[in-house]
């Protein structure tokens, strides 16, 4: 499949039309998602009418914009006008948004075709997307094994070559992890430089919407066009949209700290051993490396219980909102206590009900202190000592998940054992860093045999476009990334 | 310090009708998770000041000029028996002091 | 109230409507009495992925209140979430503010009516968003919500337990609303409930320091119902504690019917509300230098008015008067500033231009006859060029004409006093002449003809000669 980038421009060129862009990406949906369900919905008629009015435009001799005639899917958690937005939850059923995310308005101003809605944990709650309301999306490399989350659905569906992009959201790594374990380039831009507006909430001081690609270009080229000032969004940056295209790719005098911190026991040791030649290819660019010893980073394994404490008391007050009143399926009670308890016990899937709980519990009266403040406190050294390690290095490399695609079903039952996917995603999130994950090869060997593996490199605040120029430098050096045989296949 | 009566507790301070059949699991699940976050309270954060957003930026208040949303009652309030004349209609509070948290500001 | 060996403590809670014209946090009218739910909008009604915009009025309002309360102004503007569950309150959260107030330790002096000074600390005055409003139609099973008022902004300013009477706390209330209307930050008009309050009281033993347990009585909606509804609660408690019970810490209702307070309900627990920073909102910067604009563009409060007003000889019912409505001081202000004698402006304003605002219906702001017009026609009448009387004439005369000049007015109506001395003199000379009767019986010893003698010259003179000097040459005259 061509990338977006090829694509825009052949539609701009008039080479292509958008049009039949948009009919073959809709037949790779129909031939390929069965398999996998990173779909929600799609609704094929009103891409084709977009398509149609891409063309139209390029006919006239308009310029569409630098996403001309691309298909791209967003992750249902983002708002399009009129459009349904479920955030994999059954309380949002039926629920149609009132207005559109500031991320999508962006998208279509510079031309491209929305197609579809991509599965993902309930409120983007999970590292497998196996906790979504309609089912669990699977892996185009292995159907029985899971695609990661929470983005999985965006994920599969851009490792299956379905779309060239997709848009996801990532609160503690469910952009980075699920594009590791389906073998794609996935983004999380440094807090406030994407407009959360329009993002169902789910932890707010750490939500950000990024790109996941098949090419490392792609996802550049999608930041550019997403990242930016919204004034209606108060913890958005103000000031220029970021430049990720025009940035140099090049890997010479980039300074890479390799912290030990980051290698944990649970760590599978093909993955370390896969992220090891990922390094060898980036020195070979010309970036100095540095093993940073155990001890620099000290509170970084904190990060798994400082983040979920966070998000699930952000959560916990972000979901309060869902009780039926105004939207969604309510539930008739005995008064309106039991209408609340039966609609929002009924609403909620388990793990949200779990972490709604987690949440509520760290903020309460008696325990806030300990638990919640505590947090907050413990959030603060960890972003020190990441800024600070950042002072001497351009970029911290280190796996992007601790596990390859797990079994469906693996991970279920223990929550603190799902909750470990993030291990490694986490801390950037809690220091609002850009971090981005690309594929760095397949296991040779043990339980994630043959398939994908993601190097992650983590960048300073701001430094959006120079971390999506180490990754399209990295793809650059590494060569294309492997691909799934649904990538490659011809039906389309 | 996690015990089914906590959990009911929060439960209802989150208004979570939960399914007593699996209360046991979520208390089991909270201990267990609490227990594995334990590590945070051995950290000395003495003087710390707490981090509550990822960055350090003031915000930019907006202009006050009114910016009216067209059709608000079509869009924004629920339809068919959920609604009447324009209000949103909930189940009959009798007492209007059922729980401590039911108030107005 | 029957004299007993208690003391009542009483503290306010005061939540005033900020005048902006959109909410706090989107930007629906902020506006009152339109259809339900038409003010709304995605941000308001809590949809999913929407996010705070907050509004910079509200900020400078708040400021500006916080000045007019003496507090301290924090350089920085956090927002924190208050989570609790009801059906007003679409986020299920409000957005309020719990450990750094914008505006804090400040103090409010007030008077009773007695003229008496009194002196209150403010705790703080914080900002938050209302909720909306449920309405329990009686023959409805059912209960209606609208969310036009949900999300406009409030400030709620919390008084340290300084009262001690109903009377105090029904004076604080009522200099406080115009004091905060004075500063144009709130219409403060409690019908409308822009301006509403919750009233906190204890008991304790006359010349103790300690604190006795409080209740709080909520959403009081007239100064008449708070001194109501602490009279009660006072009762309440002093027969509890005279009865050797125990007050207990409670949330009360109020009946404006029967004017008694009950037992709402009690608070074994304090609410958890579950406080923590908005993570939608990055601190707001409150610079000096702003804090210094606002405090320039403060018009004087009605206190420093009065002190003046009192100070320049104006009688304290005058006083109290013109301050009642802002308008009407602020147009005095207007007659001062034009040079006018303070005494007898006030009495002035508060007989003709009333009488003119009356017979018009409108406001004094909106006569034709200006404040510094006004001034001139007052000298007028101080300087003795014109009557009273005249000045009532001229006055309705300068309504009809804005661009009219007292001065030329009065010429024209032909209405100056003849206070030239010769002119007057040949007014009395003929009187004396005419009117040799009385005369004779003046100079017998009926001194009191003096008076029909002064009245046959003014009509001689059409009321133009200066009474005064018309006297004193009729004595001088008589004499000879
Ligand atoms: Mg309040
Ligand atoms: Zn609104």
């Amino acid at each position: 499949m061509s990338t977006a980038v090829e694509i825009a421009g052949r539609v701009r060129s008039g080479e292509l039309d958008a049009v039949d862009v948009t009919q073959a990406a809709l037949q790779r949906i129909d031939k390929r998602d069965g398999g996998i369900h990173a779909y929600l919905n799609c609704d094929a008629q009103a891409a084709l009418t977009r398509a149609e009015q891409i063309s139209e435009s390029v006919q006239n001799g308009e310029d569409p914009g630098c996403l001309a005639g691309v298909p791209i899917s967003l992750k249902d958690n983002i708002a399009l006008e009129g459009e349904t937005l479920t955030a994999g939850s059954r309380i949002l059923e039926g629920y149609r948004a009132p207005y559109t995310a500031h991320v999508t308005e962006r998208l279509l101003q510079e031309g491209a075709v929305l197609l579809g809605r991509t599965n993902l944990d309930e409120f983007a709650m999970g590292a497998s997307t196996e906790n979504s309301a309609w089912g669990a999306t699977h892996n185009p490399w292995d159907t029985t094994r899971v695609p990661g989350g929470s983005s999985g659905g965006s994920a599969a569906a851009v490792a299956a070559g379905i779309v060239p992009v997709a848009l996801g959201s990532e609160t503690g790594g469910s952009i980075r992890q699920p594009a590791a374990l389906c073998g794609i380039t996935g983004f999380k831009p440094t807090y406030g430089a994407v407009s959360r507006r329009g993002l169902v909430a789910f932890g707010s001081s750490l939500d950000q919407i990024g790109p996941l690609a098949a090419h490392a270009e792609d996802a550049a080229l999608v930041f550019d066009v997403i990242a930016g000032h919204d004034p209606k969004d108060a913890t958005s940056f103000a000031g220029d949209r970021a430049g990720a295209m025009a940035e140099p790719a090049t890997f010479e005098n980039r300074r890479i700290a390799i912290p030990e911190d980051f290698v944990d026991d649970i760590v599978d040791p093909h993955v370390l051993a896969t992220m090891s030649a990922a390094i060898a290819h980036m020195e070979e660019a010309g970036a100095i490396t540095k093993v940073i010893s155990r001890g620099r980073l000290k509170h970084i394994h904190l990060s798994i219980p400082v983040y979920y404490l966070i998000a699930s008391s952000e959560a916990a007050s972000n979901l309060a909102r869902f009780d039926g009143v105004r939207y969604g399926p309510r539930k008739e009670g005995d008064d309106l206590l039991a209408s609340y308890l039966a609609t929002r016990g009924e609403g909620f899937g388990a793990e949200v009900q779990r972490r709604i709980m987690l949440g509520t519990f760290a903020l309460s009266a008696g325990y806030a202190q300990a638990w919640y403040l505590k947090d907050l406190q413990v959030r603060r050294i960890i972003r020190d000592e990441l800024t600070d390690l950042l002072t001497e290095f351009d970029f911290i490399a280190a796996p992007t998940s601790p596990f390859g695609a797990f079994p469906l079903g693996e991970k279920t039952a223990d929550p603190y054992l799902m909750y470990l996917c993030d291990l490694f995603t986490a801390p950037a999130c809690l220091a609002g860093l850009p971090s981005v994950s690309v594929p760095c090869g397949l296991a040779p060997r043990g339980p994630y045999k043959g398939l994908p593996i993601g190097l992650q490199l983590t960048g300073r605040a701001g430094e959006d476009h120079r971390v999506l120029a180490a990754a399209r430098t990295f793809e650059a050096a590494r060569g294309e990334p492997e691909r799934c045989p649904l990538f490659e296949s011809a039906d389309a | 310090m996690v015990d089914p009566q906590v959990v009911r507790q929060i439960a209802e301070l989150a208004r979570l009708g939960l399914d007593p059949s699996k209360n046991d699991s979520l208390v089991s699940d909270l201990v267990s998770l609490l227990e594995h976050f334990q590590g945070i309270q051995e950290v000395d954060t003495e003087g710390v000041e707490p981090l509550a957003h990822a960055h350090d930026l003031p915000g930019t208040p907006e202009e006050d000029v009114v910016e009216p949303f067209k059709n608000p009652r079509d869009r924004l309030t629920p339809e068919g028996a959920h609604s009447r004349e324009g209000f949103i209609v909930v189940q009959r509070i009798l007492d209007e002091t059922i729980a401590d948290d039911l108030q107005s500001p | 109230m029957t004299t007993t060996a208690f003391e009542p403590v009483i503290g306010l809670e005061v939540h005033v409507q900020l005048a902006t014209s959109s909410k706090m946090f989107c930007r629906c009218p902020a506006e009152f009495g339109a259809p339900p739910n038409t003010h709304v909008c995605p941000v308001c009604t809590g949809q999913p992925g929407t996010l705070p915009r907050l509004n910079g009025r509200a900020i400078e309002l708040a400021v500006r209140a916080g000045l007019v309360l003496n507090c301290t102004i924090d350089e920085v503007l956090k927002f924190d979430r208050k989570n609790y569950f009801y059906p007003d309150l679409p986020k299920g959260y409000q957005i309020s503010q719990y450990d750094r107030p914008l505006c804090s330790d400040g103090s409010f002096t007030f008077h009773t009516e007695d003229g008496a000074d009194h002196q209150v600390t403010i705790q703080r005055a914080h900002l938050e968003e209302d909720s909306g409003k449920i309405i329990h139609p009686p023959d409805l099973g059912m209960s209606l919500v609208d969310l036009n008022r949900a999300g406009t902004p409030l400030l709620e300013i919390v008084s340290g337990p300084d009262l001690r009477s109903p009377a105090q706390a029904s004076a604080y209330l009522q200099d406080m609303r115009q004091a905060l209307r004075y500063a144009e930050v709130s219409e403060c008009d409690m019908e409308k409930g822009s301006f509403r309050c919750d009233a906190n009281v204890s008991l304790r033993p006359k010349g103790s320091s300690e604190m006795g347990t409080r209740t709080e009585t909520k959403n009081l909606n007239s100064f008449r119902f708070v001194e109501q509804a602490l009279t009660s609660e006072i009762e309440r408690q002093t027969a509890i504690l005279e009865g050797g019970s125990k007050v207990v810490q409670a949330t009360m209702g109020f009946n404006s019917d029967t004017g008694k307070t009950h037992v709402q309900r009690t608070k074994e627990t304090e609410a958890d509300y579950r406080y923590f920073p908005e993570p939608d909102l990055p601190r707001f910067d409150v610079t000096a230098s702003q804090v210094q604009n606002i405090r320039q563009s403060l018009p004087t409060s009605p206190a420093d008015r009065r002190e003046r007003y009192l100070q320049n000889g104006v009688a304290l019912k005058h006083a109290q008067t013109l301050l009642a409505d802002k308008h009407l001081s602020d147009y005095f202000e207007g007659v001062l500033a034009s040079g006018a004698p303070p005494p007898a402006a006030a009495k002035w304003v508060l007989t003709e231009v009333l009488r003119l605002a009356n017979d018009k219906s409108v406001q004094v702001e909106e006569l034709t006859l200006t404040p510094k017009r006004t001034g001139e026609v007052i000298e007028m009448v101080e300087s003795g060029e014109i009557s009273l009387g005249a000045s009532r004439v001229l006055a309705t005369a300068l309504d009809q004409d804005p661009d009219a000049s007292p001065r030329a007015t009065a010429e024209k109506l032909d209405i100056f006093q003849a206070s030239e001395a010769e002119d007057i003199e040949a007014f009395v000379c003929d009187v004396l002449e005419s009117e040799t009767d009385v005369v004779k019986r003046y100079r017998d010893g009926q001194e009191g003809l003096l008076d029909a003698l002064i009245g046959s010259v003014m009509k001689c003179s059409k009321g133009k000669a200066n009474p005064h000097t018309v006297r004193s040459l009729l004595i001088a005259k008589l004499k000879d």
